[in-house]
């Protein structure tokens, strides 16, 4: 079991409810995990193609993931996973 | 009567009634922060569909049964690891360059397209990169038109400033199976069997953004239609021209002499009159202000041979804002002269007539830029 922390902006669509806790040994089964239980959230952090949106950022243990298309990076029990919009400055 | 004006702006959906189609009583902003990139009422059922997108989030496709009290999320096209490959033009070998594949993703809807009153459940989405996607079931699922997205002439689509864009679908009012999309930049395209193939329908157009100024594909269509009584007659405004078609969009006819430019992005029809056409023509192509700096709608009742301007009470001088291709419209009354129509501004402004652009009035200001207006009669 991990812990899934959701945006504020993101929570908005789940009740507000900003924790999850999420299962799977990558983040691709811990966002599934998390899809299964809120599926509406799947498209607001990936593209149709399954690559996490460009101005979304993905923190593993407050380090960002490396396989932002794959998802393949290892998840552990016990561990934090952040999902955050990237300040995406300069647009108005 | 009562009309409704659907405003999509870059940060939300605001929602106008009026019962004089002059005084308008607007709503809250809906989807506060989104571009709604589209949004429009299928006349069949009541139900409004809004194509809305987020730089963080994506594009989203939500929906209304009750006149935007409360919204649904609906499903929106996917492509599912669909690939697809462009070309650009060598220079130095005066000669196409090998296409170069890209894996599709949806980046935009660009409109939605509600099917004729005799095929209901049937929606059209044009999407960005330029796709055609039908849903039978009242936009619950949606599936991708693949002759459309394999046609031959595809490696001649070249992505415009906007990206790959399938922004206007025309169905024919006598037959719901002869579609039209135009695509930029890509051009016009003609289905007579519902979408099972397509022909391109460019012949006479310029494109003179390529070495081949009259290429089969690649042509830069910025708004299209077929006019309701007519099927036959097409009208576009085009990246560099204004054209008319008088045999279903076989053969294009430039009708642009007369006016103060032939660039322009948004245009309109009567559906009352089969040779009335209206433009609002911009500076090309650098500037893309209105020409001569005033705000004007330009208007043909003799299928382009002249053209007359519509001012009054539309800004003059120094106007350094544009009208997207999709933020000019008309409500479809038919009694002749009674033509409501809208335009909304890329500064924010929206106006309106009811007399068919012969006196305007601003409706509403101080918006975020107006990327498409849509009106309807709803009771």
């Amino acid at each position: 079991m991990a812990a899934l922390i959701l945006t504020r902006a993101l929570a908005a669509q789940v009740d507000h409810q900003l924790e999850h806790e999420v299962e799977g040994a990558s983040v691709r089964e811990a966002l599934d995990s998390l899809f299964a239980m809120h599926p509406q959230l799947r498209r607001y952090l990936l593209t149709d193609g399954g690559t996490v949106r460009q101005h979304v950022n993905v923190f593993l243990n407050e380090t960002l993931i490396e396989d932002r298309r794959g998802l393949s990076d290892a998840v552990s029990p016990g561990d934090t996973i952040h999902v955050i919009q990237a300040v995406s400055g300069g647009s108005a | 009567m009562t009309y409704e004006l659907l405003v999509s702006t870059r940060k939300g959906l605001v929602i106008g009634r009026s019962e004089d189609r002059l005084r308008w009583e607007f709503s809250d902003t809906h989807f506060m922060g989104w571009q709604i990139d589209y949004a429009v009422r299928d006349p069949r059922n009541g139900r409004i569909h809004v194509a809305a997108s987020h730089m963080q989030w994506g594009p989203h496709i939500h929906r209304s049964d009750d006149d935007g009290a409360t919204w649904q999320e609906a499903a929106a096209p996917e492509f599912h690891g669909e690939t697809y490959s462009y070309s650009d033009w060598d220079p130095a070998t005066d000669s196409w360059m090998a296409p170069v594949e890209h894996e599709a993703s949806l980046e935009r809807v660009w409109t939605i397209q509600p099917g004729a009153a005799s095929t209901p459940g049937v929606l059209y989405a044009g999407v960005d990169p330029a796709a055609l996607f039908v849903s039978t079931d009242d936009g619950d699922s949606w599936e991708l038109c693949r002759s459309l997205w394999e046609h031959e002439t595809r490696p001649m689509w070249v992505p415009g400033a906007a990206g790959m864009t399938l922004h206007h679908i025309a169905i024919a009012e006598d037959d719901p199976q002869h579609l039209y999309v135009g695509i930029s930049s890509a051009g016009v395209f003609e289905s007579l069997d519902g979408g099972a193939t397509w022909a391109a329908r460019n012949s006479g157009c310029v494109a003179d953004h390529l070495p081949d100024a009259e290429p089969e594909a690649g042509q830069c269509v910025h708004s299209l239609y077929v006019h309701p009584g007519d099927s036959s007659r097409l009208f576009q405004q085009h990246h560099p021209g204004v054209y008319r078609s008088d045999d279903g969009g076989a053969q294009w006819t430039p009708i642009h002499d007369g006016l103060p430019g032939e660039f322009g992005f948004a245009s309109t029809i009567d559906p009352a009159d089969r040779d009335a056409f209206y433009v609002i023509p911009l500076q090309f192509d650098q500037a893309r202000v209105p020409a001569d700096g005033d705000l004007r709608v330009y208007r043909t009742r003799d299928a382009g041979t002249s053209w007359e301007p519509l001012g009054n009470g539309l800004p003059n001088g120094h106007v350094l804002q544009g009208v997207y291709r999709q933020a000019l419209t008309n409500d479809g009354v038919s009694d002749a002269g009674e033509l409501g129509l809208y335009l909304g501004t890329s500064g924010g402004h929206v106006y309106a007539s009811n007399d068919g652009g012969e006196r305007w009035a601003e409706v509403l200001d101080h918006l975020a830029p107006v990327t498409a207006v849509r009106c309807a009669e709803v009771g």
